[in-house]
């Protein structure tokens, strides 16, 4: 591998090198093998690989694999390898006659006497990528218009109808439908403002946040599970989308956004960097063992994160740099592991979240510290007391003799199964100044023996007093309750205090976790002759009534606090990316791991007047200074990106209708001018979304009705899964609009491989907005999965919209559609009059916003009568009206 | 250096403008601009089918005329070993028990073992006298009338990639299916059906599962449908009453037609209400299609669908489902046999115990496969059906550290072809003596898959989609048609 340092050195040297052999001419002897052999793929009209060589400057700089020459080194120069190569995937010219021996050895040693090229010897390579492409220009400052419409110049449709109007409005910012009483309070509103005061309304809604986060989350495919094989759940994924949704309707600003995505880290706000690690990914076993497919697997982990911010933020297909320069955008396979450098040190795991509770944690934790202390001395006073808490259990009693202990479990929480220990203790009394000594491990000579340990678990009596915790040293009985375990001292001591538990490993990082095989009655015994047992735990033997009502309630709050104190402890986690120092970067020939080159640090795109950082920045460096780059440099890109996403999902076209990819082979804007406004309004704005929500959707192109006359007549579009699935919902009455937490999994996995099937009943929070369900990648959910929702393998940035027979069927006859049709007649019965047509006109308004046509009414009467409300109810959720954005 | 050379080809946008509107709702004239972007490079054009959004499957013409119109993809799951079915290695007898030469010391699983001959006795079959194991009888049966490619190298040695990578190209997750690529362009010959169907196995899903069958970044509408002998399509049927099912048809029929005066001419609209009709006519002839009352005893005993081994038996139901659904048009029918990783039990994937988990395997697949294929043959039916059997990748010639198992082979292994437009009774490439590595007449999955293209009429390099900055294919930027498949 050659590095930066051996080149130079290369160059300083190469005039020194041999000049005693006879120099090959270069005009005679090189120039015309160059020129007939490569000039046609790597001269003036073409630069395969990123590569021409008809110049000195270009040899040395080279293309996507690095210098082609290194003057002084023939045997280390990439020309000289591949016009040498007989392997077909190297050897250069690909076609037709290949150079002669004679050849090549001049060309080797032209090179090994330093390459001279007359007149060239000081030119050095234009290393400046620049571009005229419109995306990567400054935004122009001066505008001939100043209003959206005007902009648009042509003449617009009349506005829409008022009821189609807040229709339209409401789907679009909320993903919801107006309510019945929305709809007439706008109609009725005669005020001027009427309009503005309905967006300010929805910008203002919660449920405004939960629409467009979903919008976001679709181009970085978020989901849930990790894909391919094993596709098992990631445990903590959903603070992001939290923090999503929240951001979006606290509109933080834009650049924000973008900065706490990349490196909320060094803010404070730890789950928006899970932005970074939502892409599918295989676990190890599914990767193999060959190091080669070891180090592939994580440069494609890291090229996930690249596509991420890629099609989201930067609205590039920077991706297409990993094996080549990028074939249509002004991005070198050098800004590519640049890139990659910055993300390198982003391991696709949780951390500790910090959640800003950490001082309130704190303080709690001390005050329950000190109560705890307190209990605990008033409870010494007793002859007997207990403590329990998250799967460990003390047992205190008089001082007494003892060689055996033996503990007996009766009950454990499920019946079927017995009891589990990790460990179990023995300690002796405090004596004179001495503290209570352990006396109970087997390497005091202490022998443990149980009524049998499941061997076919892998469970053995020596797990109960190793001195070693957790899952991997547990003793299980073999058998129901009653079960037993004995421990057997070296020699009698005076004993105390008897402890076992759980798992304590397990309770200590994720408390509340162990549900299963715990003890919940038992008793203690002990023996100083064998054989000789009595009862150590007479837990209220000469106890009045009050002193026993006493020891039970310190006995309880023990254990209430003592849970309340573990679930403290334990630190929240978050998926959103652990972050370690990486090793070095190199830039990879063909995108091959085995064959680096350059060594590379840190940077953003050089067409944007990328960043560069040392090779061995600090991690967290590296992320703030890219974030930094992307909303600074890379500013005029990013705001244009933005503005244009937000115009396609309120069009459904972009004014660039490639919404990720602002490059070469993307889409020009159909209305330059409006998008270079919109964009530096949003910087004007501080960034604001909602701002810029508000320009769009108060302009009269967006209100015009269906059909209209310039290139925005907007047809009705097809509502998404998300929207028609919700929309159902409230229109039934059954939308359940708790917001945040961990999701609602409607499936359930079979065995340990991709096998999720849906639950065969709905769980409890399934009528929740789609966003709080889990997201299980390539599970069919028997109803919407047709409805082009993305199955969140590749970064997508828009959705298709078909149509199908499919959807049909699954709309018509699924169970959810016939559960909501069914739902909406009860909740129409309720609303309205015993008049059937009144229950039908609320039915429409609540579905479609607007009464029933007479020939409707009657149709509807028709099938309502003959065959139910509910039928009607089906085929209004099935209609074009309903399904369609008006 | 600069790029700046690239824009020269924008100004070709202008004129190119006046093509009509693709279904995608994405302007043609704009995907067509990009083609003469690609043009510029010397690309072959791309060539778009042109859907009709209230008919997406109707028939499409191909590329090229082509002798295949339908195809059935036979996948068997979890990989199945080429030593010890089609690809015949003598050496391997002779090595027996000796340590592999130049091998890793692990491969995909973990360490390995020695050299292991064919678990199966090979015999010449047919007039060509291919060598064929015992393990599959049947199939050796019709070793005429195959096409077998013994070199094919695969990318990727875990499961879901591999799958991934045979069926769409790409070792990633959300790419498009060969057949939702299929037909995408040439749509279907009975629209009364679904275009593309997927017959699980009754075990389960495979390893990659709906990605086998998945429309990735192309419409919804040419995902593949999946059902099965013994499990209709979902939501085929609802639990209401039929004649409740029929009236909110018909109401809707009314209550959309009203809709539609209002948005005259929006195809849109109009799609969605031909998609009803079409499910209403696919609920009517799905029911019928999969009552094999109809079929002789006899047939359903040569296709072993009476057969004890009842997963055998609803396999065979399956296979006779296969043929039913060809004989009506249904373009791409994919045909699963094993479901998913499970320690070889419930698929192909012999880490250990190779005799019992592939004797257990082959004894489903061989004789109702076989059958499917002779009656296929005797129907005429592959006059113009192309039959494909693959799977993911083969496995190695030596064993596991355990010493009873065969650990992945992306190197060398094999799959084939038979019927339409291909060479029958022939073998192509090879692998070492030892059958581990291809080595004469290297072929990749991306040939493979170019060829049943090819096969179909269609050409692998002008069947693309733009997505995410590119021009998008199965064979990625790489395939060459196998020409010596075609016949």
């Amino acid at each position: 591998m050659r590095s930066t340092f051996t080149l130079l050195a290369a160059l300083v040297l190469a005039p020194l090198a041999d000049s005693e052999a006879a120099a090959p001419d270069f005009e005679k002897e090189i120039l015309p093998v160059l020129a007939k052999r490569c000039f046609e793929c790597h001269g003036p009209e073409k630069q395969k690989a990123g590569l021409r060589l008809d110049s000195r400057a270009a040899l040395l700089k080279g293309g996507d694999f690095g210098a082609a020459v290194v003057p002084g080194d023939a045997a280390g120069s990439h020309l000289i390898e591949v016009i040498s190569s007989t392997d077909d995937d190297v050897k250069m010219p690909p076609k037709g006659e290949r150079l002669s021996a004679a050849e090549i050895e001049t060309l080797k040693k032209w090179i090994a006497q330093g390459a001279v090229w007359p007149g060239q010897m000081d030119a050095i390579a234009e290393e400046k990528i620049s571009s005229s492409h419109w995306s990567f220009q400054p935004l122009s400052g001066t505008f001939t218009h100043d209003s959206l419409d005007a902009f648009l110049g042509t003449a617009k449709a009349p506005e829409a109808d008022r009821r189609l109007l807040v229709r339209r409005i409401t789907l679009d910012l909320t993903g919801l439908p107006p309510t019945p009483e929305e709809v007439n309070a706008f109609v009725e509103d005669h005020d001027a403002r009427a309009y503005e005061k309905v967006v300010e309304r929805l910008l203002a809604s919660k449920h405004y946040g939960q629409r467009w986060a979903q919008h976001w989350l679709d181009v970085i495919r978020y989901a849930d599970t990790r894909g391919y094989e094993y596709n098992s759940l990631r445990e903590n994924t959903w603070p992001y989308r939290d923090w999503v949704i929240e951001a979006l309707n606290r509109d933080l600003p834009y650049d924000q956004f973008l900065f706490q995505q990349i490196a909320g880290d060094t803010v404070g706000v730890d789950p928006a960097t899970g932005f970074l690690v939502t892409a599918p990914l295989p676990t190890p076993p599914e990767v193999g063992q060959e190091a080669t497919a070891i180090k592939m697997a994580r440069f494609n982990a890291l090229d996930e994160i690249i596509q991420n911010v890629g099609a989201s933020m930067l609205g590039l297909t920077v991706g297409c740099a990993r094996c080549h320069h990028h074939k249509f955008d002004p991005i070198s396979s050098k800004d590519y592991y640049q890139v990659l450098s910055v993300f390198s040190g982003v391991k696709y795991e949780s951390r500790p979240w910090r959640d800003g509770s950490e001082t309130a944690r704190k303080d709690e934790l001390n005050l329950i510290g000190q109560r705890i202390t307190q209990l605990r001395a008033d409870l010494a006073k007793f002859p007997n007391s207990r403590e329990v808490s998250d799967g460990q259990y003390t047992e205190h009693f008089a001082p007494t003799r003892a060689k055996w202990v033996r503990l007996t479990v009766t009950a454990t929480d499920a019946t079927s199964e017995g009891p589990a220990f990790d460990e179990i203790e023995v300690w002796t009394a405090a004596q004179s100044g001495s503290a209570p000594q352990l006396v109970s491990l087997a390497t005091q000579g202490a022998k443990a023996t149980s009524s049998g340990a499941a061997a076919q678990l892998g469970s053995k009596n020596e797990f109960l007093n190793d001195g070693v915790f957790g899952e991997d040293s547990t003793w299980v009985a073999s058998v129901r309750p009653p079960a037993w375990v004995q421990i057997e001292l070296k020699e009698p001591a005076l004993i105390s205090r008897v402890v076992w538990s759980r798992d304590r490993l397990l309770a200590k990082t994720n408390p509340g976790a162990h549900a299963k095989r715990l003890t919940s009655e038992w008793r203690v015994e002990v023996a100083e002759k064998q054989g000789e047992w009595r009862s150590v735990v007479a837990r209220t033997e000469g106890l009045d009534a009050d002193a026993i009502q006493t020891l039970h309630g310190l006995e309880a709050e023990l254990a209430k606090l003592r849970a309340r104190q573990s679930k403290l402890s334990a630190v929240p986690e978050v998926f959103a990316g652990k972050f370690v120092q990486p090793e070095p970067i190199h830039v990879l020939m063909r995108g091959d791991p085995e064959q680096p080159r350059d060594l590379v640090g840190p940077g953003g795109l050089s067409v944007l007047r990328g960043f560069r950082l040392p090779t061995d920045a600090p991690e967290q460096e590296r992320r703030a200074a890219f974030a930094k780059w992307l909303v600074k440099e890379a500013a005029p890109l990013t705001a244009r990106v933005a503005v244009n996403r937000l115009w396609h999902h309120h069009f459904g076209t972009g004014l660039v209708s490639t919404p990720g990819d602002f490059g070469l082979v993307g889409a020009r804007p159909t209305h330059p001018e409006l998008l270079e406004w919109l964009a530096t309004q949003l910087i004007a704005d501080g960034w604001s979304l909602k701002k810029t929500h508000r320009r769009i959707v108060m302009s009269a192109a967006y209100r015009q009705r269906a059909g209209g006359l310039d290139s925005f007549s907007r047809a009705p579009r097809r509502l998404d899964a998300e929207a028609i699935r919700d929309s159902m919902l409230a229109i039934s009455g059954r939308l359940d609009r708790t917001m945040g937490g961990e999701g609602v999994n409607l499936f359930s996995r079979k065995g340990a491989f991709d096998q999720w099937k849906p639950l065969p009943e709905p769980p409890q929070g399934a009528n929740r907005r789609m966003i709080y369900h889990t997201r299980i990648r390539g599970a069919d959910d028997g109803m919407f999965k047709t409805f082009d929702l993305p199955e969140c393998g590749q970064v997508k940035d828009k959705r298709s919209d078909s149509t199908t027979p499919l959807q049909a069927l699954n709309l018509l006859n699924g169970r959810f559609t016939l559960e909501q049709s069914a739902a909406l007649a009860k909740r129409v019965t309720a609303e309205s009059d015993t008049d059937l047509t009144a229950k039908i006109t609320r039915a429409f308004q609540l579905a479609l916003a607007r009464p029933p046509r007479e020939t409707e009414l009657t149709a509807c009467l028709a099938v309502a009568e003959r065959e139910g409300l509910e039928t009607v109810c089906r085929a209004l959720f099935n209609s074009n009206e309903f399904l369609f954005l008006p | 250096m600069t790029f700046t050379s690239h824009t020269q080809h924008l100004g070709r946008r202008g004129f190119l403008g006046s093509f009509a509107a693709s279904a995608g709702g994405f302007a043609l004239a704009q995907l067509l601009s990009r083609e003469g972007l690609l043009g510029a490079e010397n690309k072959p054009q791309s060539i778009r089918p042109r859907i009709d959004p209230a008919r997406p499957f109707a028939a499409r013409p191909s590329h090229f005329p082509a002798k295949a119109e339908q195809v059935l993809l036979i996948f068997c799951a979890g990989a199945v070993s080429h030593l010890d079915t089609f690809d015949y290695k003598p050496e391997l007898y002779k090595h027996h028990g000796k340590a592999p030469p130049n091998a890793p010391k692990v491969t995909f699983e973990g360490p390995i073992g020695n050299l292991a001959k064919p678990f199966w006795d090979f015999k010449p079959r047919g007039q060509s006298g291919k060598m064929i194991s015992d393990l599959v009888p049947h199939l050796a049966g019709l070793a005429d009338d195959i096409c077998f490619i013994h070199s094919l190298t695969a990318k990727n040695s875990a499961h879901t990639q591999a799958e991934n990578f045979l069926s769409t190209g790409f070792t990633f997750e959300g790419y498009p299916s060969l057949g939702a690529w299929t037909t995408y362009a040439l749509g279907t010959l009975n629209e009364n059906l679904p275009s593309f169907v997927a017959i699980a196995d009754p075990r389960g899903r495979s390893q990659a599962g709906p990605n086998n069958w998945g429309s990735g970044f192309l419409p919804a509408t040419f995902q593949g449908t999946a059902f099965s002998a013994d499990e209709p399509p979902q939501n085929l049927r609802a639990s209401a009453k039929e004649s409740a099912s029929r009236a909110a048809v018909d109401l809707l029929a009314t209550l959309n037609g009203e809709h539609l005066e209002q948005h005259p001419g929006n195809t849109d609209l109009a799609a969605r209400i031909s998609s009803y009709e079409l499910a209403g006519r696919m609920q009517s002839s799905i029911p019928g299609l999969m009552d094999l009352k109809g079929e002789s005893v006899k047939t359903l005993e040569t296709y072993g669908a009476t057969s004890s081994n009842t997963i055998k038996a609803e396999y065979a139901r399956n296979c006779l489902l296969a043929r039913r659904l060809l004989e009506q048009g249904v373009r791409v029918v994919q045909l699963f046999n094993g479901a998913f990783a499970s320690g070889g039990k419930l698929n192909w994937d012999s880490h250990s115990n190779i005799v019992s988990s592939h004797g257990t395997h082959a004894e489903i697949l061989d004789q109702p496969t076989a059958a499917l294929l002779r009656d296929l043959k005797q129907r005429g039916m592959l006059d113009k059906t192309l039959v494909v059997w693959c799977t993911e990748f083969g496995r190695l010639p030596f064993m596991q550290a355990n010493g009873t198992g065969r650990d992945h082979n992306i190197e060398g292994f094999t799959c084939w072809l038979m019927g339409a437009g291909v060479k029958p009774g022939i073998s192509i490439g090879s692998t070492d003596e030892l059958g581990w590595k291809a080595t004469d007449n290297v072929k990749t999955l991306y040939d493979f898959n170019a060829t049943i293209l090819h096969l179909l009429g269609l050409d692998h390099e002008r069947l693309t989609r733009y997505f995410n900055g590119t021009e998008r294919r199965i064979t990625d930027v790489h395939g060459h048609v196998i020409q010596e498949v075609l016949a």
